[in-house]
């Protein structure tokens, strides 16, 4: 699937939108973001020169290359040190414009989430990031993982319990946070 | 149950930035490898053998405990194959007197390819009873995967050696962890042979230090490893533990 650069730009247009916002999601942090993705995709041409990449799979397992960077981004930042600084754009600043405010609230909404949400054990943020925030189905995700998918449910219901428990004490001390625009109910 | 976190709402990269990554991507990923992304190796085409030498301790290597030649246990259920860097691999829970009491799955830190075309993979795991553990994993074999692995309760340096038999009959794999401060990894022989490794595989961010890999011809005598801060000063000479490589101590240069 990823036999030349045409496929990989085809795939970095079909995903990096997604592969973009859940990296938002787990740091909270847009420029971080922005270098996650593409080593993501640095990491996912690196890997699919040799193993298989299937269409019907390709989303869960960009998600499974976004997830492994994102548990050591600090090291994975420093490996593709190099090629990101060839790939990162010469500007500094975000060239937003009149979402400017919104990004900063929602930036700021996302850490407030995640400082509830990091209280959980890491495998249950990662469900959590990918089925609840991401839309991923439970046999994607678990492709992403590279865990049965009976084990992504038994992680997504004691996240649930667990992120019950600690939702109640949060929001209770937590100031309100500004609403957001198109806020969406983590669990129903 | 219902828990409302306020997710925020999803935004699009900024269109200039965006564009312009896209454009960087497809040029890097399009031209030729500047350097080994990872420790990765030019590969030859795809060749199969068989038997692999056992391998042999350098004087770095007395603090360590080979605890497992053959890297079969390791490599089951979902292991199989090329993982990404930062996949994570179940390690087996139960496990003898003298075996290492895992408390971290197995983390890939860097895969390649051999000159004759075989996929390799190095890993990290933590345990509760000998340090850290890290492991080089040659896949798909003739035999199956097939590799070493190692653990050393504060090892920061170390040169590992994997070669010899039908599997890797020209050349040695030379691995092991480095200090977080090694910018290089350097290795010499008598006779003007000389390599330096740059790029240094991280792994997970609660292990210290980082990972090298070369490969070097087989039956070089008197190899030499160091590791060289980022001011050029050498460190700490260790040897190469392929058996037919002696080790020579030599000075080391000023710590730092």
């Amino acid at each position: 699937m990823l036999e030349n650069p045409d496929a990989f730009a085809a795939l970095f247009d079909r995903y990096q939108r997604a592969v973009y916002n859940y990296c938002f999601r787990r740091t909270g942090d847009w420029a971080l973001a922005e270098d996650l993705t593409s080593a993501v995709f640095l990491e996912a041409w690196r890997c699919a020169s040799r193993s298989e990449l299937r269409e019907a799979t390709a989303r869960a397992w960009l998600f499974g290359v976004a997830t492994n960077l994102l548990r050591n981004q600090r090291r994975a930042l420093r490996r593709y040190r190099s090629a990101l600084d060839r790939v990162r754009p010469e500007t500094a600043e975000p060239d937003f414009t009149d979402d400017t405010a919104a990004r900063l609230d929602a930036a700021a909404q996302m850490r407030a989430v995640l400082a509830i949400v990091e209280q959980l054990p890491r495998k249950h943020q990662e469900v959590i990031a990918l089925c609840m925030w991401s839309g991923l189905t439970y046999d994607e995700a678990a492709v992403a993982l590279g865990v049965p998918v009976g084990t992504v449910r038994s992680r997504m219901s004691r996240a649930r319990e667990r992120l019950e428990g600690l939702t109640d004490e949060s929001m209770e001390a937590a100031a309100p946070v500004r609403q957001p625009v198109d806020g969406r109910s983590l669990i129903q | 149950v219902t828990v409302d976190l306020n997710l925020p709402e999803e935004f699009d990269m900024p269109a200039a930035r965006l564009a312009t990554r896209r454009e960087r991507l497809v040029r890097e990923v399009g031209s030729p490898p500047r350097s080994s992304h990872a420790g990765r190796l030019a590969g030859a085409s795809r060749r199969r053998t068989r038997g692999l030498s056992s391998p042999s301790r350098g004087r770095r290597t007395v603090a360590l405990a080979l605890v497992a030649a053959v890297l079969a246990a390791v490599a089951a259920g979902a292991a199989t194959g090329v993982l990404p860097v930062g996949s994570e691999i179940p390690v087996p829970r139960v496990t003898g007197e003298s075996e290492p009491r895992y408390t971290s799955e197995r983390t890939v830190v860097a895969s390649g390819v051999t000159s004759n075309g075989l996929d390799w993979r190095m890993t990290v795991a933590q345990s509760g009873n000998q340090g850290f553990c890290f492991g080089l994993t040659l896949l798909d074999t003739v035999a199956g995967d097939d590799g070493m692995d190692a653990c050393g309760r504060s090892s920061t340096f170390d040169a590992l050696g994997l070669g010899g038999g039908d599997v890797l009959p020209d050349t040695t794999l030379v691995f092991g962890p480095v200090p977080e401060q090694a910018t290089a990894v350097r290795i010499t022989a008598p006779g003007g042979f000389a390599r330096s490794v740059t790029e240094l595989a991280g792994g997970p961010d609660d292990v210290p230090g980082d990972f090298y890999l070369a490969e070097i011809p087989r039956g070089l005598h008197n190899v030499l490893v160091y590791w060289v801060t980022t001011d050029g000063a050498v460190m700490e000479p260790g040897a190469v533990v392929e058996s037919t490589i002696k080790y020579t101590p030599q000075p080391a240069g000023p710590p730092h």
